[in-house]
């Protein structure tokens, strides 16, 4: 048996397999827990543990997938490049929009996490949990936080975001198209630009394109301090 | 051959971003260096869009794919998290919402104030 597991094949086959299966299952029923990421890390968790198999073996197909981060991270450049004609129109509140919500991010969860009581560390972790998945692991990697932890922040944010935003928007009545693409983009990156496209075309493109941008403020605020 | 060319130029990009991260003389991720490159050659019509298209659309389209390793990497510090799990949930709820109503009215701000320029 450890022949096999212990086989990088063994984590690219279990990782494909299963984000195949949640791509399925989210075509059937769209449904919070088939949201691919949550859903392929719970079950991967619980296979690995039920099965008695080392997060090393794991890894060492795990760590090929890995490797792509980095090329995930250039090509959001494509992303933005392609929404450039919103952002020339718009640019100015867009940025002021993105600065202003991930200074607040950055002070609410330090004071947050000052005021519960969490260490130094964990705060690190916790802090780039409003941008998308590259930089955060890139900004968590950098000020000296966890980064399997972030991940894991960022998909609470997301999924936080995914569920509430409705109800924020309602219930403040947040109708300016442009604010409510860069605040979604802003506050809960990728599945706010999910929330978004509900919201119209406008609105996606500024979600996305405010997820990227709220991710390069947050990594030169990082290079700035650090 | 037409994907392995493109992921080909991308992998280049982000190798070059690794070379020029490496002599910046502060840090800053190869990642993002490699994405502000690929954005300058974009920008600036030296690498066509076309040129890395599908190569592109496929990592954007299962871009959480990649993030399964690293986010399995958690169960090395399950204890840590069982400790804080009602923590970094309110945190991350509390800070979402406030997060939120910052950048939504500081763009409706800012689109004020430059019309009231304008007029």
């Amino acid at each position: 048996m450890k022949e096999i597991t212990s086989s990088p094949m063994f984590g690219l086959t279990l990782t494909c397999v299963v984000y195949a299966m949640a791509g399925a299952l989210k075509k059937k029923k769209d449904s919070l827990f088939f949201n691919p990421l949550v859903f392929s890390l719970v079950s991967i968790c619980l296979f690995l543990s039920v099965a008695n198999i080392s997060l090393e073996d794991y890894q060492k197909g795990g760590n090929l997938i890995h490797v792509m981060l980095s090329p995930v991270t250039c090509i959001l450049a494509m992303m933005v490049y392609r929404r450039i004609g919103s952002l020339r129109r718009n640019w100015l509140p867009v940025a002021a929009g993105c600065a202003a919500g991930t200074v607040t991010a950055i002070v609410s969860t330090v004071v947050l996490c000052r005021v519960l009581g969490m260490e130094e560390q964990m705060t690190m972790t916790i802090l780039p949990k409003s941008v998308t998945g590259p930089f955060a692991i890139a900004v968590s990697e950098m000020i000296g936080g966890i980064p399997s932890i972030t991940i894991a922040c960022v998909s609470i944010t997301g999924i936080t975001g995914l569920l509430l935003s409705p109800y924020l928007i309602r219930f403040l009545k947040l109708s300016d198209p442009v604010a409510a693409g860069v605040s979604l983009g802003t506050s809960c990156h990728a599945l706010g630009t999910v929330r978004a496209l509900e919201l119209g075309e406008e609105q996606a493109a500024m979600a996305s394109l405010s997820m990227c941008l709220s991710g390069i403020i947050l990594v030169g605020i990082a290079v700035l301090l650090y | 051959m037409k994907v392995i060319c493109q992921l080909g130029i991308i992998f280049g990009i982000c190798l070059a971003g690794e070379g020029i991260s490496a002599v910046l003389p502060f840090t800053c991720p190869s990642g993002i260096v490699s994405m502000l490159l690929l954005f300058f050659l974009l920008i600036c019509g030296l690498l066509k869009e076309e040129k890395i298209k599908e190569a592109g659309d496929f990592l954007l389209d299962n871009m959480a794919f990649f993030y399964i390793p690293v986010s399995v990497g958690m169960l090395e510090y399950f204890d840590i998290i069982r400790q804080h799990v009602v923590k970094i949930l309110l945190i991350c709820l509390l800070s979402f919402v406030l997060t939120l109503i910052s950048s939504y009215y500081t763009v409706v701000f800012v689109r004020r104030l430059m019309k009231g320029g304008a007029d």
